[in-house]
């Protein structure tokens, strides 16, 4: 049955930038190398990530103060929308993609992606539908401004008449970002499949690995969903069908199951590979083996399976019916299982261990507390009763940036510190890294713990002007957002000056145990090249005496020679 | 198991592991994601469909069924008169190749002719044409 006889390890080696693996051009190419385009895609996504933080900013500064002062209403209705779709995806969306891209080969010993052309698509959407997205900005009328799901009939109202719109290069702009994710779900899921490192079956890949799969398959599962629905939702507004217009016969609810059966899983899509990173590091810091491997790496595919049943506990009050709102209060609490027995891991992977509070660690305890915190509003908030009461008010809102701030974010964070030396072959200043996580837990925390309080005494999201009641929640939220702001000068400055002058990392500075780690830092071309390990045992055997591959001291030394 | 751990030592030459033919899973994978827009297609379509309390919807008094009937079937059959001009490529016999590969794209043609005359038919594609001149007129 195979078509082609296509071996991407020939094909690449021929065609990587021209001059040179190390030009520095070549992050700014059509360069098809893995590793080039997790790069390109985590700093492009760090750029988005101060764009979407300043409207953020502008949003907290707009709500400082009770009164709509700072901006005009519709205007704050466009900061929001904007904030929440380059935030989920042009931040989020593209830095995963691009540590998947960085870790999933060397992982697993691979030398590339198995379709590394579409790769290198996959990310060149990425700019593409940023500058559309931005774009709308400048449009008569302003971005799209019906928040990031964008329910008709208010995303279809159009009141300008014009054909080109921010709500229609939004939607373009959301379907391209769907064919990006696309093509990089069935490139990570068949490199995973087909392209591991002899002896390394699926019970002895790294969690890291179990989670991109199992988020991935997730992507390629929900998100054509949101594309037919998104397709419909363009049709409505611009060639005038009734998909989901009330008064040609329509059904706006529609919209919300197609956008809820995607976006609910979207954001396990994000928070898998971020609990593969905590898998990853708190065996590595507290020197311990993970508990219970086979049970976290399947508990993944627990998540996967049932974050597609249950979406409707967004539409508890949408006119969902009585028997809908049981049966997905049910499914949305039985999520909370599988999630549990991988917090339970975490925790009893860190009892009695040997923790050493590096700047990694410490953001990925903090991501694990806060997501403790996060996941218990989230079975709150997936009783019926109480979300008839908090839903749509700032409740919400802490709740879900509890989950992708400070989880996800803080769980990202302790990847790039980690993996830092490994890609760039330079190490970061630790002092400045500890400054960084000791802005962003306390910005984090001040910014969205008080907005609970501000959800459960009412205070609706998505207002530009409030009761003057909430006005001390909103102050303490906005001091904390401004220092999540300045949070990010010694992030960036850590960052540039130490891959500029940076000391020279060795190829195993954290003595972590992974394929990716036998490999000098940064690694060559094409990782392991000829000599790919065979794998023996399962990873995380901290202090097991239990050989991870065949004849590692050859690649320990053949790692340190390359320096 | 003898022959397992045989294949795995014979395998196992560093740098002389083939991975070969992803192409095939990747696009069945990819498939797999793609069927699921028509799905929702399809179930957009039935909800609709149940929900209205009348169906069709004003104004339109039933879809011709013939027409569509004999498309769908020169549509379908067409895929696998390419898989024999296929066949003929493989066995290097370029007549047969042609002619076949003719026929598939006069069954494509009709195909296409059959939309058209479709598509003409239905008075509420009115609004999508006017709305694209619209479009045509302001670029």
């Amino acid at each position: 049955m195979t078509i082609f006889n296509y071996d991407p390890r020939l094909v690449k080696t021929k065609n990587s930038y021209p001059k040179g693996p190390n030009d520095w051009k070549r992050f700014f190419s059509f360069n098809t190398d893995a590793k080039v385009i997790g790069i390109q895609y985590i700093v492009t996504a760090l750029f988005f990530l101060l764009i979407g933080g300043l409207l953020g900013m502008l949003i907290r500064g707009e709500l400082i103060t009770p009164p709509s002062d700072l901006f005009d209403p519709t205007v704050y209705n466009g900061l929001y929308t904007m904030h929440g779709t380059i935030m989920l995806f042009l931040f989020l969306f593209p830095i995963l993609s691009g540590l998947t891209n960085l870790l999933v080969p060397p992982m697993i010993g691979a030398p590339d992606m198995a379709f590394p052309k579409l790769n290198a698509l996959a990310f060149w959407l990425v700019p593409i539908f940023s500058i559309i997205l931005l774009l709308s900005f400048f449009v008569p009328g302003g971005p799209a401004s019906s928040g990031w799901w964008s329910y008709p009939p208010i995303s279809i109202q159009n009141p300008l008449g014009k054909i080109i719109n921010g709500e229609m290069l939004w939607i373009i702009a959301i379907s391209l970002s769907g064919i990006s994710s696309i093509i990089g779900a069935v490139n990570f899921v068949t490199t995973i499949i087909r392209m591991r490192a002899p002896g390394m079956g699926f019970f002895k890949m790294p969690i890291f690995i179990w989670t991109v799969l199992a988020a991935q398959l997730l992507q390629l599962l929900g998100l054509p969903a949101l594309t037919g629905g998104a397709i419909m939702l363009f049709f409505d507004l611009t060639f005038g069908t009734s998909f989901f217009r009330v008064e040609g016969g329509g059904d706006p609810v529609l919209f919300q199951h197609f956008f809820w059966f995607y976006s609910h899983p979207a954001v396990y899509v994000m928070v898998l590979p971020v609990f593969g990173i905590f898998s990853e590091l708190f065996p590595v810091y507290s020197r311990k083996p993970l508990f219970g491997y086979k049970f976290v790496a399947v508990a993944s595919f627990g998540i996967t399976i049932l974050s597609l049943v249950v979406w409707v506990h967004h539409m508890f009050y949408t006119g969902t019916p009585m028997w809908m709102r049981n049966l997905f209060m049910f499914t949305t609490m039985l999520i909370a299982v599988p999630t549990g027995v991988k917090v339970f891991a975490w925790i009893a992977t860190l009892w009695g261990g040997n923790i050493r509070l590096s700047t990694p660690m410490l953001f990925c305890l903090g991501g694990l507390f806060n997501f403790i915190f996060g996941g218990i509003t989230g079975v709150m908030l997936a009783t019926v009763p109480v979300d008839i009461h908090v839903g749509n008010t700032y409740f919400v809102v802490a709740h879900f940036h509890y989950i992708i701030f400070n989880t996800i974010a803080f769980g990202i964070f302790a990847a790039i510190y980690h993996w830092f030396p490994k890609f760039t072959g330079k190490m970061f200043y630790e002092g400045l890294g500890k400054v960084h996580f000791a802005l962003t837990f306390i910005g984090a925390t001040l910014n969205w713990l008080p907005l609970h309080w501000a959800g459960l005494l009412g205070m609706p999201r998505r207002v530009a002007s409030y009761d003057p009641e909430f006005a001390i929640w909103n102050v303490l939220a906005s001091i904390g957002a401004f220092i999540l702001g300045v949070a990010s000068i010694p992030f960036i400055l850590n960052m540039v000056s130490s891959w500029v002058r940076g000391k020279s990392a060795p190829p195993n500075p954290w003595k972590a145990i992974g394929l990716e780690w036998l490999l000098p830092s940064p690694p060559p071309h094409e990782n392991f090249e000829e000599d790919i390990p065979t794998v023996l045992n399962e990873p995380y055997c901290y202090g097991l005496d239990k050989p991870f591959v065949e004849d590692e001291q050859f690649y320990i030394e053949k790692s340190l020679k390359k320096i | 198991m003898l022959t397992e751990n045989q294949n795995l030592s014979l395998n196992h030459k560093p740098g002389h592991i083939k991975h070969d033919g992803h192409n095939m899973t990747g696009f069945i994978i990819f498939l797999c994601s793609e069927s699921i827009i028509f799905f929702a297609f399809f179930v957009g379509y039935s909800v609709l469909k149940i929900s209205a309390p009348v169906w069709y919807p004003t104004g339109i008094n039933g879809i011709d069924i013939k027409m569509p009937l004999i498309n769908t079937v020169i549509l379908v059959s067409s895929s696998f008169v390419i898989y024999f001009a296929e066949k003929y490529l493989h066995k290097k016999n370029l007549w047969g190749f042609r002619i076949i590969w003719f026929i598939t794209m006069m069954m494509g043609s009709y195909f296409v002719y059959g939309q058209y005359v479709e598509w003409s038919e239905l008075t509420f594609s009115l609004q999508v044409f006017f709305q694209v001149a619209q479009v045509l007129v302001m670029v």
